[in-house]
C-alpha cells in the first residue's frame, strides 16, 4: 500500500536487494549484532571506515574478515603490533641492482579493505602513517602520490583502553573513523546459538560459506545513490545543532569537528536508504549520531574522574535537542 | 695474578720508569750557544758571576686627588658597608604569611601527638580542596551519585504543542492549499491528545519512533504508526501532497482519534 502511494525519487531496489543479501551472509556466521551489521553497512555506503571496539573474543575481527569476503575486492590484514613502523604500513623504496634505480614497494595498506587488527598496540608514529591515506585516499611517499582506486575501506579492530598494552589513538586519527561500533557480549540466546552453531559445524570453517555478494562497481553505483537521498533544511539545523552542543557542553573537554557534522550527514543518507526510504527522518540521525561522536568528543577530566562516558554524554545532548517536526 | 695483568704491571712500570729516566737527566745547551751570550771579555767570568746593576730611573710620584676621594666618600653608591633597602614584593609577602601560619601550625602540631594528626588532616584536606577546585570536581556529586545529568542551557523548542490553536492553523493551511503542512498539523494534534490522556509522555528529544514504542494501546499504535508515516514522508520527504490524499489522512485520524480515550 505504502509503496504505491509514495515512489521513491531515488531508485534504491538493487540497492535493498544486496543489502537483503548482504545479511544472509552475516547471519551464516554473526549471531545477532544486528546494530553493528546495520551500522557497517551504512559505512561502506556513506564511503567511511570503521573502527570495531570489544573485549577479546566478540568477533571484532571475525566480523571485519566477513566484511572482506562478502564484497569481491582486494582484501589485506595488517596487525599492529608496538614495533610496527610506518614503512612497514606504507611500503619502502628498495634500489633495483638490475636497473640501477630505487623501486617502491607497496605496503600493505595498498588494497581495497584494509582490516587493521588491534590498532591501538601500535605507537602514535605509526598510526600517523595512516592519517593521508584515510582521509585523501592516497599515499605521498619519496614525493609521488600514489591515489587508490575505490572503494577504500579501513576496518580497525581495538580492546579497550584500558586494557594491557594498548595506546590511545590520536585525536586526529580517531576523527577520521565514520563509525566507532562498541560490541558488547551477546545475550543469553544468542550464546546459545552461538555455541550449537559451532557444535554442528563439526570443525568446519564458517567463513568458507559466505559468499561475496557486492562488487566494487556495485558500491559505486550504490554510493552515488545514497548522495542523491533527501535531506530536510530543517534536519540539518538538527545535526548542526548537536554538533553546536557538544562544543559548549561543559561536561566534554573537546567536542565534535565539522567533520563529524559531514559524517553524520553522510550516514544518515545512507541508513535511510538502507532502510528504502530516499529521505533523511530525525531516526537516521539519531541512530548514527552515537558511533559518530562517541569518538570523537573528550570528557572533562571531571565527568571522567566521576565515571560518565562518551555514551552517556553523547545520549543525553541528543535527547536533549528538540526533534524536528 | 693472571698473564693479562702481569703484563700490564709491566708495562706500567716500563713506562713509568723510562719517563722518570727521562727527567733526571741534565740539560746542557751547546756551547756556541753560550758564548754567543756573553761579550768576548767577559766570557769566562761571566760564567761564574753575574752582577746586577743598579736602576737609576727617576719615579714620578702620583697622588690621590683628594677633592676627588672626598667626592666618593659623600657616594651613598659607593658606601658598601651599607645595607641595602627591603624590597619585599606581595609574592613574598605571601610567602611569609603563609611561611609563619605554617610554623605556628606545626609549632601547635608538634607539642601533642593529636595536634600531630589534626594538622596532618587539616594538610591533607587543604590539599584535596585546592585539586579538586582546580578539576572543577563535584564532590557531593562523587559520593551521593553520579552526576550524569547534562544540563542544556539554552531552548531551542519553538513551537509548544500544548498552546496551538490545531483547528484554526489547520484551516488556514487548507485555505492556503498548503497540504504538506496541514499533515504535519493533524500528527502534531496527534501527539498532544496522546500526551493530555497520559499515553505518552511529552519530551522534545523523543523522536515518533520513541512515542510509537511507549503507546501500549493496540489500536492506538497501528494508527499512530500509519499517520506518521504519512507525516514522515509529506513533512521530511517533501513529497507533494494532494487534497485527496489529505483527506484520506483526515480520515485515519479521525478514526484513530476516537480510540485516544
Amino acid at each position: 500500500m505504502e509503496d504505491k502511494i509514495f515512489e521513491n525519487r531515488v531508485d534504491l531496489s538493487a540497492l535493498n536487494e544486496s543489502i537483503l543479501k548482504i545479511r544472509t551472509e552475516i547471519a551464516k556466521v554473526v549471531v545477532g549484532q544486528e546494530h553493528m551489521v546495520d551500522l557497517l553497512i551504512t559505512a561502506i555506503l556513506a564511503d567511511g571506515h570503521v573502527l570495531i571496539e570489544g573485549v577479546p573474543g566478540v568477533a571484532k575481527t571475525l566480523t571485519a574478515k566477513l566484511l572482506s569476503r562478502i564484497i569481491s575486492v582486494q582484501f589485506s590484514r595488517i596487525q599492529f603490533t608496538p614495533d610496527l613502523m610506518p614503512s612497514d604500513v606504507l611500503g619502502t623504496s628498495s634500489f633495483n641492482m638490475k636497473k640501477s634505480e630505487f623501486e617502491f614497494k607497496p605496503g600493505p595498506i595498498f588494497s581495497n579493505i584494509v582490516l587493521i587488527d588491534e590498532i591501538n598496540r601500535a605507537p602514535a608514529k605509526t598510526q600517523a602513517a595512516l592519517f593521508e591515506v584515510m582521509e585523501e585516499r592516497q599515499v605521498t611517499i619519496d614525493g609521488t602520490t600514489y591515489p587508490f582506486a575505490p572503494p577504500y575501506m579501513v576496518v580497525a579492530t581495538q580492546n579497550p583502553i584500558e586494557h594491557e598494552g594498548t595506546y590511545r589513538l590520536p585525536e586526529a586519527q580517531l576523527d577520521r573513523f565514520l563509525f566507532k561500533i562498541s560490541v558488547t557480549y551477546p545475550a543469553f540466546e544468542q550464546e546459545i546459538a552461538i555455541i550449537t552453531g559451532h557444535h554442528e559445524r563439526k570443525g568446519a570453517q564458517a567463513l568458507s560459506e559466505v559468499n561475496a555478494v557486492l562488487t566494487a562497481e556495485q558500491i559505486k553505483n550504490f554510493r552515488h545513490a545514497v548522495q542523491q537521498v533527501y535531506l530536510e533544511a530543517k534536519l540539518i539545523h538538527y545535526i548542526a545543532q548537536i554538533i553546536h552542543e557538544t562544543r559548549n557542553n561543559p561536561a566534554l573537554f573537546l567536542g565534535a569537528s565539522p567533520r563529524a557534522s559531514v559524517a553524520i550527514l553522510n550516514s544518515a543518507k545512507a541508513y535511510a536508504a538502507v532502510n528504502g526510504r530516499d529521505f533523511v527522518t530525525p531516526e537516521d540521525i539519531k541512530f548514527v549520531a552515537l558511533p559518530v561522536l562517541r569518538h570523537r568528543i573528550i570528557l572533562s577530566p571531571d565527568k571522567e574522574m566521576e565515571g560518565v562516558t562518551a555514551d552517556e554524554v553523547v545520549k543525553q545532548i541528543i535527547d536533549k535537542i528538540e526533534v524536528p517536526r | 695474578m693472571s698473564i693479562t695483568r702481569l703484563l700490564f704491571v709491566f708495562v706500567f712500570l716500563s713506562i713509568t720508569t723510562a719517563s722518570f729516566s727521562q727527567e733526571q737527566e741534565p740539560v746542557t745547551p751547546p756551547q756556541e750557544i753560550v758564548d754567543s751570550l756573553f761579550s768576548e771579555n767577559e766570557t769566562k767570568d761571566a760564567q761564574t758571576e753575574i752582577t746586577p746593576q743598579r736602576d737609576s730611573s727617576t719615579i714620578e710620584v702620583r697622588a690621590i686627588d683628594q677633592s676627588k676621594l672626598n667626592e666618593m666618600r659623600e657616594d651613598p653608591a659607593m658606601d658598601y658597608g651599607q645595607d641595602s633597602p627591603a624590597i619585599i614584593s606581595l609574592w613574598d609577602r605571601i610567602k611569609m604569611w603563609l611561611f609563619n601560619a605554617l610554623r605556628w601550625l606545626f609549632s601547635i602540631g608538634s607539642s601533642t601527638n593529636w595536634g600531630n594528626i589534626v594538622v596532618g588532616v587539616v594538610i591533607i584536606l587543604i590539599l584535596t580542596y585546592v585539586i579538586m577546585r582546580l578539576l572543577k570536581i563535584d564532590a557531593l556529586k562523587m559520593f551521593y551519585g553520579r552526576a550524569d545529568k547534562v544540563t542544556i542551557n539554552h531552548s531551542i523548542i519553538e513551537e509548544n504543542i500544548h498552546e496551538m490553536d490545531f483547528e484554526k492553523l489547520i484551516q488556514e493551511a487548507l485555505a492556503r492549499k498548503e497540504y504538506r503542512l496541514a499533515i504535519r498539523l493533524l500528527f502534531l494534534h496527534g501527539l498532544k491528545l496522546l500526551a493530555d490522556r497520559h499515553h505518552i509522555t511529552w519530551e522534545p528529544g523523543k523522536t515518533n519512533h520513541d512515542y510509537l514504542n511507549e503507546l501500549t494501546s493496540k489500536e492506538l499504535k497501528t494508527g499512530f504508526n500509519e499517520l506518521n508515516f504519512y507525516f514522515e514522508y509529506a513533512w521530511y520527504g517533501n513529497f507533494v501532497i494532494t487534497d485527496e490524499l489529505y483527506n484520506r489522512v483526515t480520515d485515519i485520524f479521525n478514526n484513530w482519534k476516537i480510540n485516544i480515550r
